[in-house]
């Protein structure tokens, strides 16, 4: 493989940060137990103190507390089954939209299962959603909405700041965010919002896998899914992942602040998708507001994994679909895709593109080359 | 403790002629097979292999053998030394040792060693009686035991051994030539390459993919599959071929409802090109009448008409049920059914004619450059060879 590697699959998941590798490797001989009440376990616990204040300063939380966890997965899970328990005494009616992340439905899906109802608020056929749509949804009996800040496939933003200023109207109402894509490409200030619940992903910014946390608003209580040892104030137990914990305080740090450096983010999307829909036979996905690092599209009458294959034949690395959703060869279509309406073949062959503020433009304009020749391709293969 | 395994080879036996060469072949595949274990020895003794064991852990030992093509059965074998109380000896411990605890026996001596002072007749009474004096539960049947203990009295001492594990058959891999398997990934095929292999053919194998219609997924289970062959024969040759090139040229010059067959055709002209260079005397297939389209004898002869070798078809009369409890015991089932996204389909047609005339194929492929296909993917082709995956291997002690 002497040709060039273009990774434009930083939805799914970044590479270490080199400052974080660095950082890692000298972390390696910090071993302790937080909770051993020895020097050695302090020195952990204070390494676990300093990330988690990171972290927070990273979503421009003033008070609140974070739980780490073993990732967003866990995370999301945590908000949803942990809030259950604190709020079916006021109602048992949650509010979530269509697109949201297997990892949010599915705990949605369980409790509805165990009798509660699930309002899913669906997108227009850009992918946003909008806030009138979800406000409307509110009954007297809903106790929680749970609505993600980016949407992994389309890039979509969704109006989480602004539902937070309705929502102070509700005290009863819980507001969980799956901010799992939003971290280290769109500001992020939960100081000013009423967002109770917070989840972050520390792969996604060039951290190590298998690591996440949940912002919980100060006063808001929660159920642990994991019961032990009561670490993380007795939220998540578990001995804390020191390690993991620390990689992620750096790299949120370094990652808020790519994003506050990188002022042509949005031209860049626009040029690339004016680029994208010049290429014969690609249509483009386009949120009104969206994230500056994702754009969804299709190539007319291919599969998407073919497409993923010919590019990456070429060294150009995308995603077909939602990357977490090619279960071994089931490959479900895209529920996100399918709420905004699309036809079964344009789902079909739909790819995502997705990088962060550190790729270069001019990465981004030899990847186009590439897709414009392996379009051209694969278009004549299939008598396009 | 045992010392030995006793190697039976039955078909062998009819073949007058070639018959030392094919010895000499079974015992090749043996040592293959034992080759894991330094300490083993492989020797003949008249009619029978002895894989003599120097410590080597007789159950591990037994897995990979039960798997050559060309044994009829296999005994562990216990020695004594030539001494009637020493034979006793053992015989108690080779009945101890059964799995399951028989509840009648007899005991059968062959006497080589014509210098051993006790005749067959004797020394079965001798050791009959002694087992029947420590195994208060057992009698004795003389016609249909549950064990038989098996004395065998030779010169450099006594072999005694009360199992007979059954052996894979067929022939020793190698003695019928070298043959190019079709491998799809699919069940039928690797179970018609393990039928192949069973009478005796050397086999090599070609996948044909399209990249990037095909993922790389797919070529990853071939290759474990072509591993788990490999465990039947000995490491296998694997020879990836894209189609890509000329699955784009049918799309966009043959009739869409020849489309598969014209494909198949141009798969078999790939294997004829390199056949030569090869050594391949036939080609083997996965096909089973009646399954899909092009598995019609119509199809069948449209395929066939491209090539001079034979092809073989091994799985071509079974049902389908049949071919699936064959890859379970082959082991390639789990692997043939992992999916995979096959892009294949987009090239598939909706209605692929069942029944073509060879005439109808040939008028439908005219506008294709058959020469230069060919020639583009005999240049794409990768090869590899694939050790045999012996999950035994991983327990070896």
């Amino acid at each position: 493989m002497s040709q060039e590697t273009i990774y434009l699959d930083y939805a799914a998941t970044a590479p270490l940060q080199d400052d974080v590798k660095e950082r890692v490797t000298a972390m390696l001989d910090v071993f302790g137990n937080p909770s051993s009440l020895h020097r050695i376990g302090m020195d952990a616990e204070a390494n676990l103190s300093a990330a988690r204040e990171s972290v927070l300063q990273a979503l421009g939380a003033r008070q609140g507390r974070l739980v780490f966890t073993g990732g967003g997965t866990e995370a999301n899970n945590l908000a949803v089954q942990g809030s259950a328990p604190h709020l079916e005494g006021r109602g048992r009616h949650i509010i979530t939209t269509a697109i949201e992340h297997p990892a949010v439905h599915e705990p949605l899906r369980a409790l509805s299962a165990r009798g509660w109802e699930v309002t899913h608020v669906r997108p227009d056929a850009n992918g946003d959603v909008s806030l009138a749509d979800v406000v409307n949804a509110i009954r007297q009996d809903t106790v929680l909405v749970s609505m993600m800040h980016v949407n992994n496939e389309t890039g979509a933003i969704l109006p989480v700041e602004e539902l937070s200023r309705v929502l102070e109207e509700y005290p009863k109402i819980r507001f969980h965010v799956d901010g799992t894509q939003a971290l280290g490409k769109i500001p992020v200030r939960l100081a000013n919002t009423s967002i109770d619940l917070y989840t972050v992903s520390a792969h996604k910014i060039g951290a190590l896998k298998g690591v996440g946390a949940l912002y919980v608003r100060q006063g808001v209580r929660l159920e642990p899914i994991l019961y032990g040892g009561g670490q993380e104030a007795g939220t998540r137990s578990g001995t804390e992942n020191v390690l993991g914990a620390d990689a992620f305080g750096i790299a949120a740090a370094i990652a808020v602040e790519n994003v506050r450096l990188d002022k042509d983010a949005a031209q860049t999307r626009q040029w690339f998708i004016d680029e994208l829909e010049h290429i014969p036979g690609w249509t483009v996905r386009k949120p009104k507001s969206a994230s500056p690092y994702i754009v969804n599209a299709s190539l007319a009458g291919l599969r998407g994994e073919v497409i993923v294959h010919a590019l990456e034949s070429k060294g150009v690395f995308v995603s077909s679909g939602s990357a977490c959703s090619t279960a071994r060869g089931k490959q479900k279509r895209s529920h996100v895709l399918e709420a905004m309406g699309l036809s079964t073949e344009e789902i079909d062959a739909a790819v995502r593109f997705s990088w962060h503020p550190g790729t270069n433009k001019e990465d981004l304009r030899k990847a186009l080359v590439v897709v414009r020749e392996q379009s051209e391709w694969l278009r004549s293969m299939v008598g396009a | 403790m045992f010392d030995h395994i006793l190697v039976r080879y039955g078909e062998i036996n009819t073949k007058g002629q070639n018959r030392s060469q094919l010895e000499q072949m079974l015992m090749r595949n043996v040592q293959q097979a034992v080759k894991h274990w330094d300490e083993i020895r492989v020797r003949r003794i008249s009619n029978r292999i002895l894989v003599k064991l120097n410590g080597a852990p007789v159950d591990a030992v037994l897995e990979p053998l039960t798997r050559v093509f060309g044994i009829s059965s296999l005994s562990p074998v216990m020695v004594a030394p030539l001494d009637v109380d020493a034979i006793v000896d053992v015989a108690n411990r080779l009945l101890d040792r059964l799995e399951v605890a028989p509840r009648t026996f007899k005991v059968e001596v062959r006497r080589g060693n014509k210098r051993f002072p006790l005749d067959s007749p004797t020394l079965t009474r001798h050791v009959g009686a002694a087992l029947l004096a420590s195994h208060p539960s057992l009698t004795v049947d003389v016609h249909h035991p549950d064990a038989i203990v098996q004395i065998d009295v030779r010169d450099e001492g006594v072999f005694l051994y009360a199992e007979k594990i059954p052996g894979a058959a067929g022939l020793p891999v190698g003695m019928s030539g070298r043959v190019c398997a079709l491998l799809s990934g699919g069940i039928d095929s690797p179970v018609a390459v393990w039928k192949a292999m069973k009478r005796g053919l050397q086999v090599d194998l070609v996948h044909f993919h399209s990249f990037p219609f095909t993922s790389e997924r797919a070529q990853r289970k071939v290759e474990e599959l072509t591993g788990t062959l490999a465990a039947w024969s000995t490491d296998l040759n694997l020879h990836l071929v894209s189609l890509t090139e000329t699955q784009a040229a049918i799309q966009k010059s043959c009739p869409e409802e020849l489309r598969t067959i014209i494909l198949r055709r141009m798969m078999f002209r790939i294997c004829e090109a390199m056949a030569h260079s090869k050594g391949w005397l036939a080609l083997v297939t996965g096909d089973s009448l009646g399954q899909v389209a092009s598995q019609t004898l119509e199809g069948i002869f449209a395929v066939d008409a491209v090539t001079s070798l034979s092809v073989l078809r091994p799985v071509g009369m079974e049902d389908k049920q049949d071919i699936i409890d064959r890859a379970r015991q082959i082991g390639t089932f789990e692997t043939s059914i992992q999916p995979y996204d096959d892009c294949c389909s987009i090239f598939a047609p909706k209605r692929p004619k069942t029944h073509p005339s060879l005439a109808e194929v040939v008028h439908g492929e005219e506008k294709l450059d058959v020469e230069q296909l060919v020639q583009t993917a005999l240049q794409s082709v990768e090869s590899k060879k694939i050790a045999p995956r012996l999950d035994a291997l991983l327990q070896l002690t």
